[in-house]
């Protein structure tokens, strides 16, 4: 059930109806019932995936919490990391590990093959376990206390509008909130409504749209050069972008109507000047969870230079790895990791000593982002460098290239420019205190903006199949 | 909550009025356009022709009528419309008879890729779609899904879902004439003459024998209560498998076809492999055409 899909406004409508109608003490156990069956939409079998390492969390999180012994509190931990990294690696891993392997046995000539395993990878999978192991593990540190209800739990696992993609919020200020339910109230009902709208927008106005060009250049990269392969990345930045934050807008909408706040996943990160900066606005959720469950136990930045760029890189390695078993994405992560170490020297010993201009900072990782989004993107390794050496060649007519396509996808591509342009001007105008001020006095500006957002939507959103949000795969 | 719903009620209001209002325009300048096939034969009214020629892109790409007119001294029209399917067809004959034509002789190209499929195609759909609201229209398609209520019904959600397809630039295009009618007088088109190098592999075309058959029937039937001679035909193909099986099941369609009286001619294999003539697997060049239309020349002497 997709979020931009009719099925969904009649789930979502159905929940608000008795949310508001039923009494208080039942409410979470309204919403844990929803949550499992906008979770069985997808696949009823894939319930029992998300209550075996929720089943497991629970209990162990209950004994770390009992026990005093702190060996044993570590082994509980340890078992609760393994049941779920265990999982997310069978269902998501697997096979590729398994590919690997026979194809470094045949390099080699050495006579090993093993089959891979009929594998249907579970919606969300890699959001719900991460969300697990939050849990788990800030029991563990003792910052908040262990959950004594199961289905509460369960909700915390499985609370519909993060569960697919994210964002992967904390124990610490999710559990709390779904404890207290809140009452419908308007002013909920607004600012969530405003975000969902907004998301709309930015998933079947922008994303769909963008990706009819991304997908014809990226789908045969031989037959596209110079700029046609430069703005296909340009598109595939804003759309990838527009996708997920879409999505991340739509997911806290749904929550913020119901009175739940969940965690911001964005913070326009294409006005980066750095890549640091590019990683503390992009997919927050999981670049923070990454900080504290992982970089920081492993040392941070408190240890040895050798050790401290070790952490950087791993930690962005692993990020690669946790989107999606294939060389495509370690290669995307390791490119970032490179950067962040050579940024984070740079700032440690100052080895560029001027300073750029703020659009040229901004400009030049854009640059950086759009070159690892090629390796994202790419459908294979071999392709990203079809596409990079392509990118390089001018020698072909732009002009040709286009006019090749069909004549709906002329359109689409030409639309594609002005809706970035539209979506840019949104964001930055959205800044401005006059708009602000308007937006927040202004009845009947607030009115023409949400008609204008509605009416822009059905004239440039592509809702002629309803396409699926990216970070589903993952 | 009360002012909440109150204002929602409002806007959901305005955007319907909106939308009302945007659906009234789109359909009106849709209307007035004479880009594609099919605003193109609405525009046609109480004309007499002795052939018309009837089916897909096979069909809009394959005859020169000049060719056949000069030949026979007979009158024809090519009423194919690209990326029809045989429900289209079915429709578009209908509403062209509807509107006080007359033909003879109807020259339908049917082959398994167009009559064994009686669906109907998405990038097809939008343009029929500014005339939603004629009930011979309506309830032709209402009965390929409840959709087609919301798109009769709902204001402007037929435009909005197939924006892509039939957006503001199909508006525009229709509105300032932008882009010339690609077909012409006869309702020709031609494809450019290019060297074609033949297919990499080649493909069964089989007719499915047990098939329903249910549009070329109702085409059949409005034929006859027409007075409308019907005449089937398969267009060539470069990349068909010519084996006993290929011989054998047209040769089964057409015994199939005569039960109800109608003739058909296969030209299916007519040039073989040979790619001189294609612009691409399944459809031949301008030069092709032509080539093709004197070899059929008989058929219209008839």
């Amino acid at each position: 059930m997709l979020f931009n899909s009719i099925n969904f406004i009649l789930f979502f409508s159905s929940v608000l109806i008795l949310y508001y109608f039923l009494p208080k003490k039942y409410t979470w156990i309204m919403l844990l019932i929803a949550s499992l069956f906008f979770y069985m939409c997808w696949r009823w079998q894939y319930i029992f995936l998300l209550f075996f390492p929720a089943t497991i969390d629970f209990f162990v999180a209950k004994n770390i919490e009992d026990t005093p012994d702190a060996k044993k509190k570590k082994l509980l931990l340890f078992l609760s990391i393994v049941t779920n990294l265990g999982l997310l690696f069978y269902f998501k891993y697997f096979n590729f590990f398994i590919g690997s392997l026979n194809s470094a046995s045949a390099l080699m000539n050495i006579p090993f093959f093993l089959n891979s395993a009929k594998i249907l990878l579970p919606v969300g999978i890699s959001f719900y376990t991460f969300q697990s192991i939050a849990y788990t593990i800030e029991v563990y540190r003792s910052t908040i206390k262990a959950e004594r209800n199961f289905g509460r739990f369960a909700l915390f696992v499985s609370f519909f509008p993060q569960l697919v993609a994210g964002p992967i919020n904390r124990p610490q200020v999710l559990m709390p909130q779904l404890r207290a339910l809140k009452p419908l109230a308007s002013e909920n009902f607004v600012k969530g409504g405003r975000l969902i709208l907004w998301g709309l927008f930015k998933k079947v106005v922008v994303a769909d749209r963008l990706a009819f060009f991304v997908n014809i250049v990226y789908n045969s990269p031989d037959s596209y050069h110079g700029f046609a392969t430069i703005l296909a990345t340009i598109f595939f930045a804003f759309q990838i972008y527009c996708d997920f934050s879409g999505y991340s807008d739509i997911a806290i909408g749904v929550a913020k109507t119901m009175g739940v706040d969940l965690m911001k996943n964005f913070n326009k990160p294409y006005y980066s000047h750095s890549i640091k900066e590019f990683w503390s606005k992009w997919h927050i959720s999981l670049s923070t969870w990454f900080r504290d469950y992982l970089y920081i136990p492993l040392g941070g930045n408190r240890a040895s230079v050798g050790r401290w760029i070790f952490n950087l890189f791993f930690i962005f390695l692993v990020s690669g790895i946790w989107h999606g078993a294939s060389f495509n994405f370690i290669i995307w992560g390791a490119i970032h990791g490179i950067l962040i170490v050579l940024e984070s020297l740079n700032s440690k010993y100052r080895i560029i000593k001027f300073e750029f201009p703020g659009l040229l900072k901004m400009i030049w990782t854009f640059s950086l982002v759009c070159f690892a989004w090629i390796f994202f993107r790419a459908n294979t390794v071999a392709d990203s460098f079809a596409i990079i050496t392509n990118m390089f060649n001018f020698s072909h007519s732009f002009i040709a290239e286009i006019r090749q396509m069909p004549g709906a996808d002329i359109y689409n591509f030409a639309v594609g420019i002005p809706l970035i342009i539209l979506l840019v001007s949104f964001e930055r105008g959205w800044e401005l205190s006059i708009v602000q001020k308007w937006f927040a006095e202004n009845e009947y500006f607030r009115f023409c903006c949400y008609l204008l957002l509605i009416v822009l939507i059905a004239l440039f959103g592509v809702l002629v199949s309803q396409s699926s949000f990216i970070y589903f795969q993952f | 909550m009360k002012q909440f719903f109150k204002r929602l009620s409002l806007l959901v209001l305005a955007s319907l009025l909106f939308f009302w209002l945007l659906d009234l325009g789109f359909t009106y300048v849709f209307k007035k356009g004479y880009y594609t096939k099919i605003q193109w034969l609405y525009t046609l009214e109480n004309r007499s022709y002795d052939f018309a020629i009837h089916g897909n892109s096979r069909a809009f790409t394959t005859v020169d009528i000049p060719v056949i007119e000069k030949a026979t001294g007979k009158n024809g029209i090519n009423i194919s419309v690209d990326g029809s399917s045989i429900p289209d067809q079915y429709l578009m004959l209908k509403i062209f008879l509807k509107n006080g034509n007359k033909i003879k002789k109807l020259y339908l190209q049917v082959d398994p890729f167009s009559s064994n499929t009686e669906e109907i195609f998405d990038f097809a759909i939008p343009k029929f779609l500014p005339y939603i609201k004629d009930p011979m229209v309506f309830d032709h398609f209402k009965q390929f899904g409840k959709e087609w209520y919301a798109y009769r019904y709902v204001p402007f959600y037929r435009y909005a879902k197939y924006n892509t397809l039939w957006g503001i630039h199909e508006v525009l295009i229709d509105n300032f004439k932008i882009l010339p009618q690609d077909f012409d007088k006869y309702g020709d088109f031609f494809y450019p003459n290019v060297n074609y190098k033949g297919p990499d592999s080649l493909r069964h075309m089989t007719f499915d024998l047990n098939g329903k058959y249910k549009f070329l029937n109702q085409i059949i039937e409005l034929c006859k209560v027409n007075n409308v001679e019907l005449i089937l035909f398969t267009a060539p193909v470069a990349d068909i498998i010519l084996d006993k099986g290929y011989y054998a099941n047209a040769e089964d369609f057409k015994k199939l076809m005569q039960q109800k009286a109608v003739s058909y001619f296969n030209y299916g294999d007519l040039y073989g492999h040979d790619p001189k003539f294609f612009y691409n697997q399944i459809h031949i060049t301008k030069d092709g055409a032509e080539d093709f239309t004197r070899k059929i020349l008989p058929i219209f002497q008839q």
